[in-house]
């Protein structure tokens, strides 16, 4: 008996070693799975979808799939960057393998690829988290090994290429001479669009994960803990800034002199663009990390809960709709239709008819 | 409730000590395991003193008369022992105390961890519920390089010379502590079940500290390995320790 307690003692410590491993993997359960939320992008007929192992494409009436990328999921390729579409119907997608995927949009197929994005960073694997920007013949990409990559679509090679030693999380912004970039490490940048020399650059003081928006000389962004800021476009002065009560995620949105835009702790907010004077404020339910949709006299709401529909005007509601997973993704309107992105859910993209909130279509998951 | 009681308090902490340090993650892991130390120094100090009361008892020839005497009768010899324990006033779980501490905090630390140096949208989010509100948002991002290390991701010196090659640095050192802390503080055992027991802690403790040092983000290692050293000198500092139980082949004293 004593010598078979003996024996178990070798099972017993190997089972140990077993599930402090498993335990500890678990914690770090994340990094295997989805790590970020649904990118999407439409045109009138068709909405590209780039989340987890594949980008497909669905019909925007049907919601049925009409081609799906690569053919077979691979490991090591992850998408969630919102893909972008050019005029010539090509899609731009930026992987979380740094890579930078050109497909016919109408097919799925791959055209070329651009590789000088890809490589490890001493943080690990250089990722492409912000969605590209087209702009005419050229794709502007931001890693997260700190460079934004000005490509040339026809060239099929790099313009320029403007370093930072900073994270870059957000989609650039182009206007009309300048592409201002926003960084995770608090500092935002502009540049000229032709050369992609340092016009300026200042520090926020808080980090930034989307892109900023310009209008009238006012560029806004949200950032972590410094609240929404109005910077002089020309120069980067401080215009105004709102004070938020949480983080602001996603980018603002503008309409007819009015910003709206949100923070992590679910607050919804609704300020003058001159003067950064609060105009209404509301909570939803939910952390939201979209930007808000302006639809005519309505504004549209993604939160973790569930999607949100209010009078523009004033914040009242309209409708509510519970969409069967977390909706962090900015939703797109086309035409009458509301489409949205959910994570955590059997159908990733769902549509709905925009003035009543009644559900069109679910999709199956392109994974299945 | 593992957020509100373990996880929560972890992660803020580790921030206020980033924030109050200049920024610098790896000291901020090295002060928390010090002070983590500090605070389970008491239960510490009494699975020593126990460990050596029981060490005593082992010795003794009660024990040895015990052990002969009820050898083919296991009821009976386990009553007998817990009787002497009793006597002796020793908790025979008392041992296990400071590992059961431990557990929670290895994986609290991980997570906090993994979810303070988030490098990815969902893992960001996941960490703004976990800052309470007096935790300033402007350290975000939190500089995760120390020394040569990202402390996310699992550490490997790539040395010019040596192109193409990870050296795990921590992991070795990590290895080498466990081993001498175990050593050192695992009393002598007698010959059989206890003594085989002992061996076998000497070995695999080493290697799951090890692996796990190998396998997972840096600053997990740096917390091992900070917390293996601090332990030795903790037994240091209570006088009972002895160097020579580190000579290989030795029978320990």
């Amino acid at each position: 008996m004593r010598k078979k307690l003996t024996n178990l003692r070798l099972p017993v410590a190997l089972l140990a070693l077993v599930v402090v491993g498993s335990v500890l993997a678990g914690c770090s359960g994340s990094r295997i799975g989805a790590s970020s939320w649904p990118g999407i992008t439409a045109d009138e007929d068709t909405v590209y979808v780039a989340f987890n192992q594949s980008v497909y494409a669905l019909n925007i009436q049907t919601g049925n799939q009409i081609w799906s990328f690569p053919s077979e999921p691979e490991r090591t390729q992850f998408f969630y960057a919102p893909p972008a579409l050019t005029t010539d119907d090509q899609l731009i997608v930026g992987g979380y393998d740094g890579i930078v995927y050109v497909l016919d949009a109408n097919t799925g197929n791959l055209i070329w690829q651009f590789t000088e994005t890809e490589g490890r960073i001493e943080n690990g694997q250089a990722r492409i988290i912000g969605g590209p920007v087209v702009d005419g013949d050229r794709v502007y990409v931001a890693s997260t090994d700190g460079n934004l990559y000005a490509i040339g679509l026809t060239s099929q090679s790099l313009d320029w290429t403007f370093e930072t030693e900073d994270t870059l999380w957000a989609s650039p912004l182009i206007s009309e001479n300048t592409v201002y970039l926003a960084a995770l490490n608090q500092t935002i940048y502009a540049l000229d669009r032709e050369t992609g020399d340092l016009l300026w650059s200042e520090q926020l003081g808080g980090a930034i994960t989307d892109a900023p928006v310009l209008t009238d000389g006012h560029l806004l962004v949200g950032t972590f803990g410094e609240g929404l800021q109005a910077l002089e476009s020309a120069n980067g002065s401080l215009l105004w800034r709102f004070e938020t009560i949480g983080w602001v995620w996603g980018s603002p949105m503008i309409d007819e002199g009015v910003v709206y835009f949100a923070d992590v702790t679910g607050m919804v907010y609704a300020a003058d663009l001159e003067t950064g004077d609060e105009i209404w404020r509301l909570q939803p339910d939910g952390p939201i990390t979209a930007s808000p949709v302006i639809d005519g006299d309505r504004i549209f709401i993604c939160t973790s809960e569930g999607v949100f529909a209010r009078q523009a005007a004033n914040g009242n509601p309209i409708w509510q709709i519970d969409v069967g997973g977390r909706a962090l993704s900015r939703p797109l309107v086309v035409d009458d239709t509301l489409l949205i992105a959910t994570i955590e859910s059997d159908h990733p993209i769902s549509a709905y008819n925009a003035e009543s909130g009644a559900r069109r279509w679910p999709t199956p998951s392109a994974v299945e | 409730m593992w957020d509100l009681l373990i996880l929560n308090p972890m992660i803020n902490a580790l921030l206020l000590i980033y924030d109050f340090l200049g920024d610098n993650f790896g000291v901020a892991i090295i002060i928390f395991t010090a002070l983590i130390r500090l605070i389970t120094f008491p239960l510490t100090y009494r699975q020593q003193v126990g460990t050596q009361k029981m060490q005593e008892l082992q010795k003794s020839k009660r024990w040895q008369d015990v052990q002969k005497k009820y050898a083919k009768d296991k009821q009976k010899l386990q009553e007998e022992t817990l009787k002497l324990y009793q006597e002796a006033g020793i908790n025979p779980l008392s041992g296990c105390l400071p590992l059961l501490i431990q557990l929670p905090i290895i994986f609290g630390l991980y997570q906090a961890i993994i979810q303070a140096l988030a490098d990815a949208p969902l893992q960001l989010l996941e960490f703004s519920k976990h800052i309470y509100g007096f935790v300033s948002s402007t350290l975000i991002p939190l500089n995760s390089q120390f020394l040569w290390m990202d402390l996310g991701q699992p550490e490997r010196l790539e040395l010019e010379f040596l192109p193409g090659i990870g050296i795990p640095v921590l992991t070795i050192l990590v290895v080498i502590t466990s081993w001498i802390q175990t050593k050192l503080t695992t009393p002598p055992s007698p010959e059989g079940q206890g003594g085989q027991m002992s061996q076998m802690m000497t070995i695999y403790s080493p290697l799951l500290m090890g692996y796990l040092a190998y396998t997972f983000a840096a600053g997990l290692a740096l917390y091992f390995l900070v917390s293996n050293l601090l332990g030795i000198v903790q037994y240091a500092a209570t006088g009972r320790i002895n160097w020579r139980n580190l000579i290989p082949f030795r029978k320990q004293e």
